[in-house]
């Protein structure tokens, strides 16, 4: 732990377990041995794994050093996937903030959870898999970013419950006030991502005796893309290589003003890319904390984005659409005690309802019927383990932007997409077309194609999007 | 100076700003057809961000203009708002194809649209008060400045700030949400 990122964690006043966890940090510092005390102390809960789940915010898949992005770094993503999966082909079921976190908690589609864009609120009634943790005995924080409509709930199964309510809960990069289980409270820090990473980092230090599950949703690295005083101007440089067919005004052009991105999209693009890095340092702090406190081997950790974005692809910006830049996510898991092969990509198409039937295997809990999603156990364990061959996409209306209603199906090798709207449906081939710029729909091949397809959505939508492979 | 016929107090600055406003957005909208190489980046970079000024900023041609023709107060307020609300009804036109055009329609009271107004009422104001300076000699009108420019000068301006000041119109943009939820629920 570095100095400065050491003075974080002294703003109240220490218990034992953390004057123990700072001394012993700076023996590790000095000698390079783990401490002797804390692997006792998680290995009494070594049968069951800590969780931390860490979720970001409009973080694209392809942006980190591990994804093999020219420019951005991200050490220390880069070494969970070391350490862990990297799975390549990561997606969303519905690609907006709200009902893409709805889907990663209660292991279901928007439809079943009801969240279906950022308007409709939560309902409390829905089981996460926080909730069935705390019936465990785990000792449980919600930590960052709610952002679901609607009053805050009083999350069941969660202790400690860490949010915030500002700009429609989606918060601030600066001074951002927060609500710690139930009260108003100013930051501490001024910068949110490492104000949120404190509050982790001390419940994590805090736990002793029961396994703990630690959801930290970042604000990072959503709009308005404000990296830290000291990572400004980190890209200016770099050369961007932002997609041809980009309009470099596109985020400011008509409807696209309510992405809340006026400027130059050139502009905008470097800030986002340093406020990443500005969450992968604070990860970093994060995995160092595990690292000190002996749990690493013991602690299941997920990295994912809650949707993925669009940088002048297609012309556009911000996400919502079927388009790959819009569904596919980073998603890393990292659990030395399970995975035998670490550092592997896994090719499996796997999707954010599948969060929460993992942890919940992981933890020796039954899946519950309810989620629609599929443990990843079998995948961690084996690399040749089976995946499946075809996933339901959807996206509701969402007033006042102007994407239409859509349903696809993605099979491993192709997409459908079906609008409500007059628009006419989209075929895209994945492997010839990964960029999706030829729409086969109409076309020899596509009249070939789109029987298949067609009737492979119909049939997903009347199964709720389970495929049963 | 004499007033002009209506085709020239009026019409005239409005179709002016009208044709470049169409021009420019044609042109920005079209610049794809030329391929996506260096013509196109230049066609993005010269025609979108001049589209935007003459939207926002169009009213310091047309006020002035008409008020050297003649036009009388009503006329010189109308000419402004023309080219500003027929972008606000095509964007209107457009959330029709998505949305019904009830929902549609209350896309007109939407923040971007209030903060584009707030401008437009603040120009207006300002290029009041000038042009009676400027035309104090030649015209009968008072030299004092009206209250009623003033006003729009003033409250147009602090509009335009308190939206920027309050979370750069973020709050605004939920406000506005707001309202549709009280009058058509979620949305799905």
């Amino acid at each position: 732990m570095s100095k400065k990122s050491m003075s974080t964690c002294l703003f109240k006043p220490m218990r034992r377990r953390e004057a123990l966890s700072l001394i012993g940090g700076a023996a590790l510092a000095f000698s390079g041995l783990p401490f002797p005390w804390s692997g006792t102390a998680q290995a009494e809960s070594s049968r069951r794994p800590n969780i931390l789940f860490i979720l970001s915010d409009d973080h694209r898949w392809d942006h980190m050093g591990c994804a093999g992005h020219p420019f951005v770094q991200t050490p220390h993503l880069d070494r969970l996937a070391r350490e862990g999966v990297r799975f390549k082909n990561a997606f969303v079921t519905t690609s907006l903030c709200s009902p893409s976190r709805a889907s990663f908690l209660t292991g279901t589609y928007a439809h079943t959870h009801g969240v279906k864009n950022n308007l409709t609120p939560w309902r409390n009634d829905r089981t996460t898999f926080m909730e069935i943790l705390k019936q465990q005995g785990y000792q449980t924080a919600f930590i960052g970013k709610w952002h679901m409509p609607g009053r805050l709930p009083r999350l069941r199964g969660v202790d400690h419950f860490v949010t915030f309510t500002v700009q429609g809960g989606q918060g601030r990069y600066f001074d951002c006030p927060l609500v710690v289980d139930g009260r108003e409270e100013p930051s501490r820090k001024a910068y949110i991502t490492e104000e949120l990473t404190d509050r982790a980092i001390r419940f994590i230090a805090n736990q002793e005796k029961a396994p703990f599950c630690v959801v930290l949703s970042h604000k990072a690295v959503h709009h308005q893309f404000l990296p830290p005083p000291d990572l400004k101007g980190l890209y200016d440089n770099a050369p961007l290589n932002l997609p041809p067919e980009m309009d470099p005004w596109v985020s400011s052009i008509d409807g696209n003003l309510f992405y809340g991105m006026l400027g130059p999209v050139s502009f905008l693009y470097r800030n986002y890319c340093a406020a990443l890095t500005a969450m992968d340092r604070e990860i970093g702090r994060l995995l160092r904390t595990l690292d000190q406190l002996g749990i690493t081997r013991d602690t299941l950790v997920i990295y994912a984005g809650d949707n993925g974005y669009f940088w002048g692809e297609h012309n556009l910006v911000d996400k919502r659409y079927a388009y790959e830049e819009s569904i596919r996510i980073p998603f890393i898991v990292r659990w030395p005690a399970l995975i035998r092969n670490p550092g592997r990509t896994a090719p499996h198409m796997v999707l954010n309802v599948d969060v929460a039937p993992t942890i919940l295997e992981a933890t020796g809990v039954g899946v519950p019927r309810f989620m629609e999603g599929q443990s990843l156990l079998p995948v961690l364990k084996r690399a040749q383990a089976p995946g499946r061959t075809a996933w339901l996409y959807e996206y509701f209306r969402d007033y006042p932007y102007r994407v239409p209603p859509h349903t696809a199906v993605r099979t491993r090798t192709h997409k459908y997409i079906e609008f409500e709207t007059e628009r006419p449906p989209e075929l895209y081939d994945l492997v010839r077309d990964p960029g999706e710029r030829h729409n086969l729909y109409g076309t020899p091949r596509g009249r070939e194609l789109a029987p298949r397809l067609r009737a492979l959505l119909e049939r997903l939508r009347a199964s709720g999007g389970r495929t049963g492979d | 100076m004499q007033r002009q016929r209506f085709s020239r107090r009026f019409l005239a600055p409005v179709v002016t700003v009208l044709l470049l406003m169409i021009l420019t957005y044609v042109v920005h909208d079209l610049a794809q057809w030329t391929g996506h190489g260096i013509l196109y980046r230049v066609l993005c970079h010269v025609f979108g961000p001049l589209f935007f000024l003459i939207l926002v900023f169009g009213a310091f041609y047309v006020y002035p203009k008409a008020y050297a023709l003649g036009a009388g107060a009503g006329e010189r307020v109308l000419a402004c708002l023309v080219g500003p609300v027929a972008w606000m009804s095509k964007e209107v036109v457009a959330v029709s194809r998505v949305y019904t055009w009830p929902e549609a329609l209350y896309y007109y009271v939407n923040p971007v649209h209030v903060l584009l107004l707030s401008a437009l009422a603040a120009e207006m104001g300002l290029c009041e008060i000038i042009c009676r300076k400027r035309w104090k000699k030649t015209f009968a009108s008072p030299p004092r400045v009206p209250r009623t420019a003033l006003m729009a000068l003033i409250l147009g301006l602090a509009s335009v700030a308190f939206m920027f000041a309050w979370d750069f119109g973020v709050h605004h943009f939920y406000l506005f949400q707001e309202g549709y939820k009280a009058i058509w629920g979620y949305g799905v």
